[in-house]
């Protein structure tokens, strides 16, 4: 990493426990830094969304510490109205599970109801509505009621009432869940276009079809909860060992004519362009 | 690996079947109706019709307006003018009335007619008798009343009974009018000019949602457990298992909203509401919404005179 880069961040033997001696995140130790993308990576309930829910302050640690820009993340310090709408202002989290965080009467309420609550004028509140609807194809939906959307259409509507708030960074849980492949390259690209934006993304998942495609660093989580390795993507999808002891890729039953068989499978073989191609 | 019995054909039982609680059934049925009534208010909504055409905030107006006239005329001419005024707006909305008048006739019968046919009777009114029901050799005295010898329907109790029922015919069809134009998610956006609470609102509208997307995983919920349960043995375990479903998605429920209340926090609410103040009003809304009060104003006129 740039030495320059700017901490964002910081984790501190950080752990969490929803049921007492039930271990969801186990000494948790990172940075993520200014404008760049990490990816959290890790099987199902390894604890990336509970990590990303410590990150957004919505429940905190019961051991360790997390710090956003230099200030211990505390239930006190967010009750605190001045640090409360910085912090609200400027980290965005979209959920895995879209319906949950789609709670207003119509999809343009929505799009409105983060910048009013940071305190936006109502012009403004609308003229971001406006923009970010185009941005995501999404102004034909306007006046639908949410539990009229389809899983896609409710995808890009809780992402766009996230990114009407302008956050600086922004936190996703799964974005690909549930999409097609053409909302899924949508997505990806909007993630390219977000990082080039200046956007800090923290971004968990379980595809490896994503880390690939991000190419970003990766925070890998364990079926321990705990944190295993954080690198560069190719060092880690490099790794099957790894990948097997993480359970992020297993062996697959599958049939050459009549013949069925097993052997590991790995989806795709990591590839690189040469800079001049 | 593959158990045994999975290798073999499957053999039915020749087993007399009960009948399933009709009564579970009948009621998830309804619930459902919830989601396509919902659906269909959505659809309405959506038609290029005029009062689909109208801003929601006016419709609130209209229909507070439209209510205090009903309850301010008297006369069964002038309820039959207003009555004619919705038909009116129905046909230009292009929304049956027939399925308004269906869906409001139950509330006719509810509140208007068992609540008040007592009335038509001559022992609470004096008036003119048109249907003799009961007679006597000679008068009673019973309490406070007075029992005359003939017990009927009169002329006057009759009008009585029939102003009261088109009344409520009036009031109901024309909330359901306006709803089915608007859809509930735009009636919250009027309401916002009552200076209704924002907290009220969305409460309002977090429960509709609620039960729209329960009315639907209850069915789905009753389907899954029919496809493996429709022999019916002691009601006692059907209610045992029936309740456990639905105790399950109301705890399913909540844990959504524990999600939603979450989400809510990580888009800047604080405690305090603040939503959109928006009125998209167009000079022809007012040539509209003042046609509207000028014949409203007539009507309560015609009233008037008698």
């Amino acid at each position: 990493m740039d030495p320059n880069q700017r901490e964002v961040f910081n984790l501190r033997q950080a752990g969490f426990q929803y049921i007492p001696g039930v271990d969801a995140l186990r000494d948790i130790s990172f940075t993520i830094y200014e404008n760049e993308i990490l990816t959290i990576l890790g099987s199902n309930g390894s604890g990336k969304s509970t990590l990303l829910q410590l990150l957004c302050g919505l429940i905190f640690p019961t051991e360790g510490e997390i710090f956003y820009r230099g200030q211990r993340l505390t239930e006190k310090i967010l009750k605190d109205r001045e640090f409360q709408h910085t912090f609200r202002s400027s980290v965005g989290f979209v959920f895995q599970h879209s319906e949950v965080q789609l709670f207003c009467p119509k999809v343009y309420d929505e799009l409105v109801f983060g910048p009013l609550q940071i305190g936006l004028s109502d012009q403004e509140a609308v003229q971001r509505s406006v923009e970010i609807m185009q941005l995501m194809g999404i102004a034909h939906l306007r006046n639908r009621p949410s539990y009229m959307l389809s899983g896609g259409e409710r995808k890009k509507v809780a992402i766009a009432a996230v990114l009407t708030m302008n956050p600086q960074v922004i936190l996703f849980d799964e974005p690909m869940s549930g999409l097609d492949p053409k909302s899924r390259s949508f997505i990806l690209d909007l993630l390219f276009e977000l990082h080039q934006a200046g956007k800090t993304l923290v971004i968990a998942t379980h595809h490896l079809e994503l880390v690939n495609s991000l190419q970003s660093r990766v925070a890998l989580l364990n079926e321990e909860h705990q944190l295993v390795r954080i690198a560069p993507a190719e060092e880690i999808m490099q790794d099957i060992n790894l990948l097997v002891q993480t359970n992020l890729i297993s062996e697959y039953a599958h049939k050459h004519h009549d013949t069925v068989h097993k052997h590991l499978w790995y989806p795709f073989t990591p590839h690189r362009h040469d800079e001049n191609s | 690996m593959i158990p045994p019995f999975l290798q073999q054909p499957n053999e039915v039982n020749d087993v007399k079947r009960k009948p399933r609680a009709q009564y579970i059934e009948k009621t998830l049925i309804n619930l459902l109706r919830v989601f396509s009534v919902a659906a269909n208010c959505f659809y309405l909504s959506n038609q290029k019709g005029l009062l689909q055409k109208t801003p929601p905030v006016m419709k609130v107006w209209l229909l507070l307006l439209f209510l205090g006239v009903v309850s301010v005329v008297h006369h069964i001419g002038s309820q039959l003018i207003l009555l004619s005024i919705t038909i009116g707006l129905s046909i230009l909305s292009r929304i049956n009335f027939v399925t308004i008048v269906r869906q409001a006739l139950l509330y006719v019968l509810l509140f208007g007619l068992l609540v008040t046919l007592p009335a038509s009777l001559n022992i609470f009114n004096e008036g003119t008798m048109i249907f003799r029901l009961i007679h006597f050799e000679h008068p009673h005295q019973w309490w406070i009343y007075h029992i005359p010898s003939e017990i009927g329907i009169t002329r006057e109790g009759l009008g009585y009974v029939l102003r009261i029922c088109l009344k409520i015919l009036n009031s109901v069809s024309f909330v359901l009018l306006i709803f089915s134009a608007t859809g509930f998610e735009n009636m919250i956006q009027g309401l916002r000019t009552l200076r209704v609470p924002h907290f009220f609102l969305l409460t309002l509208t977090l429960a509709y949602k609620y039960i729209v997307i329960l009315s639907q995983n209850l069915f789905q919920s009753f389907q899954a457990m029919s496809l493996r349960y429709w022999l019916r043995s002691q009601s006692a375990v059907e209610k045992e298992i029936t309740g456990g479903r639905v105790g399950f998605l109301f705890r399913k429920g909540w844990e959504q909203y524990e999600l939603t209340y979450k989400a809510m926090i990580a888009r800047g609410f604080n405690g305090e509401f603040k939503l959109l103040n928006e009125n998209d009003f167009r000079p022809v809304h007012f040539g509209i919404g003042g046609v509207l009060i000028i014949i409203m104003a007539a009507v309560i006129y015609i009233d008037k005179l008698g």
